[in-house]
C-alpha cells in the first residue's frame, strides 16, 4: 500500500513539474515550439545511434571462436555465459541447440569445434547422460582444443578426459565462476 | 562561431545530441572491463539530463542575478524572471524525483539466470520514460536560457 501510494505521488510530481514548465515557457514568451522538442529528441536518437557506432569502431573484436558444450536442461546456465562473452563480442559458435530437422549433427559438431579455440564444458548430472556433451568432450579433447570445463552441479562427476584440467565451480559461487570464465577466455584469446 | 553558438538550430539539435553522446560513452567507458560492449543501463541517460538541466538553469540564474546586481536596467528586465526562477527549479527538482521514484518502483525486473538473481531495467519505464523526461527538461531549459 506504502509502495503504491508513493508511485502515484511520484507521478503527480512529474504532471506537476512539466506544468510548472510548460507556465514558465508560456510566461517568459520563450520561443520554444514542437518542433524543436521533435529535433531534439530526433537528434538525440541520431545521438544513441552515433554513440553506437563510435563504441564499435573502438572495440576489438576477437576473431577467435567461442563453443559452449551443454544438455539442453542447463540451458539458463549457458544462456548467462552466453551473455557475458558476447558483452565482449567474442564471437559465438553454435551449438546443437540450434541444428535443424535433416541436418548432420556429427559433421556439424566436428566443424564448429574445429573452428573455435576454445570450448566451454558445462558439467551436471544431466551432461553425464548427453549424447552430444559427450561427444563434444570426445572431439575437443581428441581435436586437442583449449577446454574450460564448468562444474554447474555440485554431484556432477568429472569425465575422465578432463580429471587432468581445473574447473570453475559455478555450482558453489555462479559470480565467482562466470568471472573466472571471463578471466580465462581473455587470457587465452589475447595469447592469440 | 558566435553564430553557430547562437543559432536555434545549435541549441535545439546539438545540445540534445552532443549531451546524449556523452551521457552514453562516458557511461559505457567507465564501466568494468567485464562488460565492455553496452548494457541497457547505459541508455538510461535522461535522469543525468535532468540534472544537467537544472545545474544549467541553476547557473543562468546565477549569471542574471551577478549582472543584476550592476545593472539596474538589466534588474528591471528580469526581475520577475528571476522571482519566478526559483520556482521552475523548484519543479524540476520535484519532477526529477518523482521520476527517479518511478524508475525505481516500476523501472526493474528480477531476472533469475541460473542461481543468481539480477535486476534489469525495463525498456518502456526504466529507459524511454526517464530518456524523455530528460530530454524534454533539458530542451525547455535551453530554450528558456536562451531568451
Amino acid at each position: 500500500m506504502k509502495s503504491k501510494i508513493e508511485t502515484v505521488i511520484s507521478f503527480i510530481a512529474v504532471l506537476i513539474s512539466i506544468t510548472a514548465i510548460i507556465i514558465a515557457t508560456k510566461t517568459y514568451n520563450s520561443d520554444i515550439k514542437l518542433s524543436y522538442i521533435i529535433i531534439g529528441i530526433g537528434a538525440s536518437f541520431v545521438g544513441v545511434v552515433i554513440s553506437l557506432f563510435i563504441k564499435k569502431l573502438f572495440t576489438p573484436k576477437s576473431k577467435d571462436k567461442v563453443y559452449i558444450s551443454y544438455s539442453d536442461s542447463d540451458k539458463n546456465i549457458a544462456e548467462s555465459i552466453r551473455r557475458r562473452l558476447m558483452h565482449r563480442q567474442f564471437i559465438l559458435n553454435i551449438d546443437h541447440s540450434n541444428i535443424s530437422i535433416g541436418d548432420n549433427i556429427d559433421k556439424i559438431i566436428t566443424k564448429e569445434i574445429e573452428d573455435s579455440s576454445i570450448i566451454i564444458i558445462l558439467l551436471s548430472k544431466n551432461s553425464e547422460n548427453s549424447f552430444f556433451v559427450k561427444n563434444e568432450i570426445k572431439l575437443a579433447t581428441r581435436k586437442k582444443k583449449k577446454i574450460l570445463p564448468v562444474k554447474i552441479d555440485p554431484d556432477a562427476k568429472i569425465p575422465n578426459e578432463l580429471k587432468n584440467i581445473r574447473f570453475a565451480d559455478y555450482s558453489s559461487n555462479s559470480t565467482e565462476a562466470l568471472n573466472d570464465i571471463m578471466k580465462a577466455v581473455e587470457g587465452i584469446l589475447l595469447k592469440h | 562561431m558566435i553564430e553557430i553558438f547562437s543559432s536555434k538550430l545549435f541549441r535545439y539539435l546539438a545540445v540534445p545530441l552532443i549531451t546524449t553522446i556523452l551521457g552514453i560513452l562516458i557511461k559505457s567507458v567507465s564501466k568494468k572491463d567485464d562488460s565492455i560492449w553496452f548494457v541497457k543501463d547505459d541508455f538510461a541517460f535522461g535522469l543525468n539530463m535532468s540534472v544537467a538541466a537544472i545545474l544549467l538553469f541553476l547557473m543562468n540564474c546565477v549569471t542574471i542575478a551577478e549582472k543584476s546586481q550592476v545593472d539596474s536596467t538589466f534588474l528591471n528586465q528580469t526581475k520577475d524572471f528571476l522571482i519566478n526562477s526559483s520556482w521552475i527549479i523548484t519543479g524540476l527538482t520535484f519532477g526529477l524525483w518523482g521520476i527517479s521514484t518511478i524508475v525505481r518502483k516500476l523501472g526493474w525486473e528480477k531476472k533469475t539466470v541460473g542461481s543468481a538473481i539480477t535486476y534489469d531495467l525495463k525498456i518502456f519505464w526504466g529507459i524511454i520514460i526517464p530518456d524523455a523526461y530528460g530530454l524534454i527538461t533539458l530542451i525547455i531549459v535551453v530554450s528558456l536560457i536562451g531568451n
